[in-house]
């Protein structure tokens, strides 16, 4: 199918009534959990996750893809109120966002323009996704498992070092979910593994259960152990939305920047929406016009973030629809949802599920404009929802997720997985672990382990096969080089930083 | 997180032994405990086939995993042990370190009593409790929340989307 025929073939399947109600809901929600302290775009997919199992596919995969970027402008509304952000993405929207809405005032058109730049960053994603992922879906088609070896244990290593924190930081957290993957019954002979006699386990630990764990209730435990200590945000009226002139003039450009850093951001593997909206930020503070006002509440240093988050966000639905490879956790339960549904993403997915691969393009696009409807005659609604007490949320939140780990497959093993990850959630946190490289191992590792033994029957193993083909051998190298790169330029800053240190004890 | 957001905070924290020697116990305790782990996912996955290279068995990817977890659980015990980046564990204290467990065991008891007493009758227990415990509210108001919230919880789960709720022991 021809790309623009598969994006118009996509909007029919995406205007059905089941999967508009399923995108309205998808962004409803993402919006309010966003909006919500502590919650974030992946706490929320994965609270949607078990509901979803019982959907249509499509519907279903709309719905979280909803989430996930409904999430990403929820959490940039808190930062600007509140200077709380509500997921990674939205950190830099503390620094001049909240300075535009408390020193400046302008906390209502500062919305205005984030809205109306994730939904230009988004269509702007859209139309390239559209181009793109069938090229990449060819591409795909000459992968073996030696390829998907390559590019899947490449990618969990590549994310492992541009993610922040030490190597160990990383790999810790990755391998105990790529060991957690490894319980129950496997695929290829279905020996049981790990179930420690329990036949619960044989169908292996449930996904959702340990998302909304590590990412919801941990978070929920740290927000009631500081209880009481959330600032109230200040009224944000309707007609004091719209922005100045000047506003407008200023964001035009920062929009069209951010939107192709996030575009080209979301097609890498890594945290890709919060890395290109620091990307952005950095690269408006370089080259806006505004950029001598800089922490003094510039709307280039909102206009371009948000809309490089977003853009991200759409584009990282590339890999994972046409390889089958999700670059960051939420994307890792989208595609998760998928193999529940029994559906293979991958480079057959535009061939085979059609419905489920353009109805997804499409309904981003649908859903990014319900965003926009959404959330300026809305953000009173959004605001509001700030002002629930964490005595009242933390408890409703805790119980709905049970509801969701012991819904999806009725066992009390799901119960207690989440008991489990939650407290190892939030204890790994604490000590410095990043804990989406865990969801992402979970995922993947059962996926490398079936390419790997295909790859040894296949070669009657040769581990030559492995880095016998030219893909494989560039991934390969690509990912050394990121080492390479990441240690010098962390021994650069290491010894800056130690220099300035001995400077300041001199200079005392 | 960002690199640039963790070299800030490492600038900003102040000197605190404390603190520092709480980041190596916890560091080193993970370690510790990745490297029980280890000996029990390797310990379990003796009986499962290794197989050969060209027909590998249900084994050999564990065995793989095991072994780079605890090399992995190794590395975090010592580079706990140098903590080189002088790290600093901050852990709630007072008042909050005592509603924060009360939390978490209050949880782990609720999801031990859900199979015995369902759904009904432990969720209006605990979110009663989680609002007298976090919100100090009197009583009557713990209870009708907790009530009220768990018939919410139920129609719009139960039976708007059909989702099957933990049921009693005796039902």
């Amino acid at each position: 199918m021809e790309a623009v025929e598969g994006l118009l073939y996509g909007l029919q399947v995406a205007i059905a009534p089941g999967n508009l109600l399923a995108a309205l809901i998808g962004v409803a929600l993402g919006t309010a959990i966003g909006v919500l302290p502590g919650l974030g775009p992946l706490a929320g997919a994965a609270l949607v996750l078990p509901f979803t199992y019982t959907l249509d596919p499509t519907a279903a995969i709309i719905m979280i893809a909803g989430i996930y970027y409904g999430g990403m402008y929820g959490g940039s509304t808190t930062s600007v109120l509140l200077k709380v952000p509500g997921e990674t993405a939205s950190i830099v929207q503390t620094l001049d966002g909240y300075e535009r809405a408390t020193t400046l005032g302008r906390a209502g058109p500062t919305l205005f323009i984030m809205a109306i730049g994730s939904a230009v960053a988004a269509t702007f994603s859209i139309v390239l996704v559209v181009f793109f992922s069938p090229i990449l879906a060819d591409f795909g088609l000459r992968f073996g498992p030696a390829e998907f070896f390559a590019v899947m244990s490449c990618g969990l290593v590549v994310l492992s070092r541009v993610s922040g924190g030490s190597l160990l930081d990383n790999m810790f957290p990755l391998l105990i979910g790529i060991l957690a993957g490894t319980v129950g019954q496997e695929a290829v002979s279905s020996a049981s593994r790990f179930t420690f006699g329990q036949v619960d386990l044989s169908a292996g630990l449930e996904l959702g259960a340990i998302a909304i764990g590590l990412f919801g209730i941990a978070e929920m435990y740290r927000l009631a152990s500081n209880a009481g200590k959330t600032p109230r945000p200040k009224r944000v009226r309707l007609r004091d939305m719209f922005p100045s002139r000047e506003e407008w003039r200023r964001s035009w450009a920062p929009w069209g920047r951010g939107s192709v850093v996030g575009f080209l951001f979301g097609l890498l593997p890594g945290p890709s929406a919060s890395l290109s909206s620091f990307a952005s930020y950095r690269l408006e503070s370089k080259v806006s016009k505004g950029r001598k006002e800089f922490g003094q509440g510039a709307i280039e240093g909102v206009a371009g973030p948000e809309a490089s988050n977003n853009a991200a966000a759409t584009s990282g639905m590339v890999p994972v629809l046409s390889l089958g490879l999700p670059f960051s956790a939420t994307l890792a339960l989208i595609l998760s949802a998928l193999m529940v549904h029994g559906i293979q993403p991958g480079p057959l997915l535009p061939t085979q599920n059609p419905d489920i691969f353009w109805g997804v393009i499409a309904s981003m696009f649908i859903g990014n404009l319900m965003l926009l409807v959404l959330n300026i005659p809305l953000i009173g609604v959004w605001v509001n929802m700030l002002r629930i007490p964490t005595y009242m949320l933390m408890p409703v939140i805790v119980v709905i997720a049970v509801v969701g780990a012991y819904g999806a497959r009725h066992y009390m093993i799901d119960v207690y997985t989440l008991a489990v990850a939650s407290v190892a959630g939030y204890l790994l946190l604490r000590l410095g672990f990043s804990l989406a490289p865990m969801i992402l191992g979970f995922v993947l590792g059962p996926l490398i382990e079936v390419h790997l033994r295909q790859g040894l029957y296949l070669a009657q193993g040769d581990l030559w096969y492995f880095v016998s083909s030219p893909i494989a051998v560039t991934l390969y190298t690509v990912s050394i080089l990121v080492f390479l790169v990441v240690f010098v330029l962390q021994q650069f800053s290491r010894r800056r930083q130690k220099r300035a240190r001995v400077e300041a004890t001199i200079d005392q | 997180m960002t690199p640039s957001t963790t070299d800030d905070a490492v600038e900003e924290q102040s000197e605190n032994p404390g603190a520092r020697y709480a980041w190596r116990n916890g560091r080193v305790g993970a370690g510790v405990l990745g490297l029980l782990i280890t000996s029990v996912y390797l310990w379990e996955s003796r009986g499962l086939a290794f197989g050969t290279l060209d027909a590998p068995g249900p084994g050999l990817f564990p065995l793989l995993i095991g072994l780079a977890f605890g090399l992995t659980s190794l590395g975090v015990v010592f580079e706990g042990i140098r903590n080189t980046e002088k790290k600093e564990l901050e852990l709630p204290t007072g008042k909050e370190r005592r509603t924060l467990l009360i939390v978490i065991a209050a949880f782990v008891v609720f999801s031990l009593l859900l199979p015995v007493l369902g759904f009904s009758i432990s969720a209006p227990l605990l979110l009663a409790f989680y609002m007298r415990v976090i919100g100090h509210k009197v009583w009557w108001k713990c209870a009708a929340f907790g009530i009220v919230t768990a018939v919410a919880v139920y129609v719009v789960f139960a039976v708007l989307i059909e989702v099957r709720l933990p049921q009693p022991m005796w039902s």
